[in-house]
Formats: structure tokens, C-alpha cells, sequence
């Protein structure tokens, strides 16, 4: 019998890569990190 | 920052083209005028609310132009369903607008507006979601096995039903390559003029579902023609909010700028992608708004108190128009990389198209 050890942070690494909703969940959290930073250099003192 | 006369406000430039570029990639590429991401925004800039209206349906008809003539000469417009349609949707946007005036007779707008809204929003949302996931799933099987997939695929049987109905006259639409009861086309323009008219939006995204999923056109041929709707009702309404006084044309013209550049980026992008990709992202953008607006609510509703809110409203108005875009620009560099034999992760293949 042969046993291979796959560790955990191969899988994640993998699942992280081919997963669609990780993918979606890490540019949804950049993209909102980027308004973020459009609003405190430019709207943050000229909002009504 | 620059100041707008007729607005009475100074805002920045770049904001103004950056927000015109990104609506403009999203619109080209899923068959919307943006006007539910583009009057918040321009509100958050400063924009006076009439004003942000007036400048989004001008700023809309512009750029819906520039992304219909880029479908055209893709091959994406039917212009018998087109025009078959247009009739249907200017008969139900005026519809729209007495039934508004109607329940704000009432008192009953503002909560029929918002419970509406929300339900069509998420109502479309997971229809659409839950439809294209069985798409893309039955996609990899097909291509496991060995088996061809042009760029469309549809798990929904609703088009049949819709197809199956013998009213006569008949049309035939060539592109789009359906046969069906025009009062089904005029009647899909009813409908959602009268949804248009009455939310106060173009209707983009309840079109383009409506001429996937009951007329059985496919996702690009939908994109493409609805864009052609759009310059027609948006024509209209630019038109009528200019002689009423609502538009800053120095600030439409700074939108056009970016407009003109994401519309044609948009509308290419198309061709690089498959059905199931727009209808993702179109699902996205629908979820993405209902999001922002519950924010707003809420801010509202608080007497405006708790200003963490109002923050967070902000970030996600501007937010989901940069992840909108910056997802389109990925599923073109993902569908040139695919093309060329390099890695992709593996929910790419089946979104993007083959040569």
C-alpha cells in the first residue's frame, strides 16, 4: 500500500485558485477597498 | 475639482470620466443604459437628485449609441425584434408613468417603488443565478464528453412555451433565429416599458432577461438589440429632461468621454466571453444594487444617524462599479490566455468562448 500526503494548504491553494466564488468574493473586497480610497481622497468632505 | 454652472456644484473630473468609463464597459457588455448605478453615484458626487437623472439619461443615450453601432457591426442586433418591440416599450413606458402618478395619488410610491424594485431585483437575481449555474454545469459535461459548445447555451425551457404560442402574425427573426407570435414581442415591450416607466430606469435589465428567457434569444443577440431600445427611449428621455432644464452638458460631455472608451471595450468583450458569462454578470450587477440601495434605506430611515452607513452606501455605489468592470476585463484576459494553451482557473472554459 502507498499513501500519499496531500497537506491542507495544497488544497486550499488549489480551491482558492479554481474557485469562482473565492475569485468573487477577493475583487468585490478590492474593488470595495478601492472606493474606500476614492472616497476619503475626494468625497469624503464634499458629501450632501 | 472643477465647477459646473448649471449644476451649481464643483466635483471631480475624474470621477466623472472614471464613472462614465466604468458604466459604459458594464452597458456594452450586458445590454444596460446603467442608470441604477450611475443617478446614485452622481448624487454622491453632489449632483442636486433632478439634476443626477437628467444627466444619466443624456449621458445614457450618448454612449448607448456608440455601443449599438460596436454590437452592429458584431452581428449582435435583430432588427426585427428590435423594432417590433419598440412600439410595445414607448406604449409601456407612458403606461409606467400614469401608474406611478396613480399609487402617488395614493400615498402608496415611495413603498410600492422600493418593494417593487427589490422584488423584481432579487426575483431576477436568482432566476438568473440559479439558470446560468445550470448552464455552465451542463457546458463542462458536454465538453467532458467530448462534444462541441458553440457560445450559448440555455438550460430554460421557458422560450418554448413562449415560442409555442400561435397568435398570428408570425415574425421571424433571422439573427436571432427564433420564430415567434409578434404579440409576444409586443407584449414583452409592454411590459417592461411599463416596469421602466414606473422604477424610472431604462429597463436594460429587465430586457434583456425578458428576450433571453421568454423570446429565446440568445445572450449576445439580447445585449445588442436592447442597446438598440435604449437609444431610442433614452433618445427620448434625454430629449424631454433637456428642455425641462435637468442636464449639465459639460458634465454629460466629461461622462461621454469615459463612455465612449468603455462602451466600445464593453461591447468587443462580448465577443470574447459566452452566454452564461453576461448573464453572471448581469446577476451581479442586479444583486450589487439592491445592496447599495438597502444601504441607502437604511441610512435614510435612521434619520441619518449613524453615518457608518451612509459611508458604507457610498463605498458600495462606487464598488460594485469598479468590481463590475474589473470582472469583465478578467474574462477577456482569461479568454486570450485560454486561447493561447496557458493556465486559467477552472471555472474560465466554460465562460469563455472559443475560436
Amino acid at each position: 500500500m502507498t499513501f500519499e500526503i496531500v497537506s491542507k494548504e495544497c488544497y486550499t491553494m488549489n480551491w482558492l485558485l479554481n474557485s469562482m466564488l473565492a475569485y468573487w468574493v477577493v475583487l468585490l473586497l478590492f474593488s470595495l477597498g478601492a472606493a474606500a480610497v476614492i472616497y476619503f481622497m475626494w468625497l469624503k468632505d464634499s458629501l450632501i | 475639482m472643477f465647477e459646473f454652472a448649471i449644476a451649481g456644484i464643483s466635483a471631480p473630473v475624474f470621477l466623472l470620466v472614471l464613472t462614465g468609463m466604468t458604466v459604459g464597459m458594464v452597458g456594452g457588455f450586458i445590454g444596460v443604459g446603467g442608470g441604477y448605478m450611475v443617478t446614485p453615484a452622481l448624487i454622491v458626487f453632489g449632483f442636486p437628485g433632478y439634476m443626477a437623472s437628467g444627466i444619466d439619461v443624456m449621458h445614457i443615450a450618448g454612449k448607448s449609441v456608440v455601443a449599438t453601432i460596436r454590437h452592429r457591426q458584431l452581428g449582435n442586433i435583430d432588427w426585427v425584434l428590435g423594432l417590433t418591440m419598440v412600439g410595445g416599450t414607448m406604449m409601456g413606458v407612458e403606461m409606467g408613468v400614469r401608474l406611478l402618478n396613480y399609487t402617488k395619488a395614493l400615498g402608496l410610491s415611495g413603498i410600492a417603488l422600493l418593494t417593487g424594485s427589490v422584488g423584481i431585483m432579487i426575483g431576477l437575481f436568482l432566476y438568473t443565478q440559479i439558470e446560468t449555474h445550470k448552464a455552465q454545469k451542463k457546458i463542462n459535461e458536454l465538453t467532458k464528453a467530448g462534444k462541441t459548445v458553440g457560445r450559448e447555451l440555455r438550460v430554460s425551457t421557458l422560450p418554448l412555451f413562449f415560442q409555442s404560442i400561435a397568435l398570428r402574425p408570425i415574425v421571424r427573426c433571422h439573427t436571432a433565429r427564433i420564430v415567434i407570435s409578434m404579440w409576444v414581442i409586443v407584449i414583452i415591450g409592454i411590459a417592461t416599458g411599463v416596469l421602466a416607466g414606473f422604477f424610472g430606469v431604462g429597463g436594460g435589465f429587465i430586457r434583456v432577461p425578458a428576450l433571453v428567457y421568454i423570446a429565446g434569444a440568445t445572450t449576445h443577440i439580447a445585449v445588442g438589440t436592447d442597446l438598440l431600445e435604449i437609444v431610442v427611449s433614452g433618445g427620448y428621455g434625454a430629449l424631454r429632461q433637456y428642455m425641462s432644464g435637468n442636464v449639465d452638458m459639460v458634465a454629460v460631455w466629461f461622462m461621454i468621454i469615459g463612455a465612449m472608451f468603455g462602451a466600445q471595450f464593453g461591447s468587443i468583450a462580448t465577443s470574447f466571453v459566452r452566454g452564461p458569462a453576461i448573464r453572471y454578470i448581469l446577476s451581479y450587477s442586479l444583486v450589487l444594487a439592491t445592496t447599495g440601495a438597502f444601504l441607502r434605506l437604511f441610512y435614510m430611515l435612521t434619520a441619518q444617524k449613524y453615518e457608518f452607513l451612509n459611508f458604507f452606501a457610498v463605498v458600495f455605489t462606487l464598488g460594485e462599479m469598479i468590481f463590475l468592470c474589473l470582472f469583465i476585463m478578467t474574462l477577456v484576459i482569461f479568454s486570450v490566455r485560454h486561447r493561447h494553451g496557458k493556465w486559467v482557473p477552472g471555472w474560465i472554459p466554460s465562460l469563455v468562448a472559443t475560436p
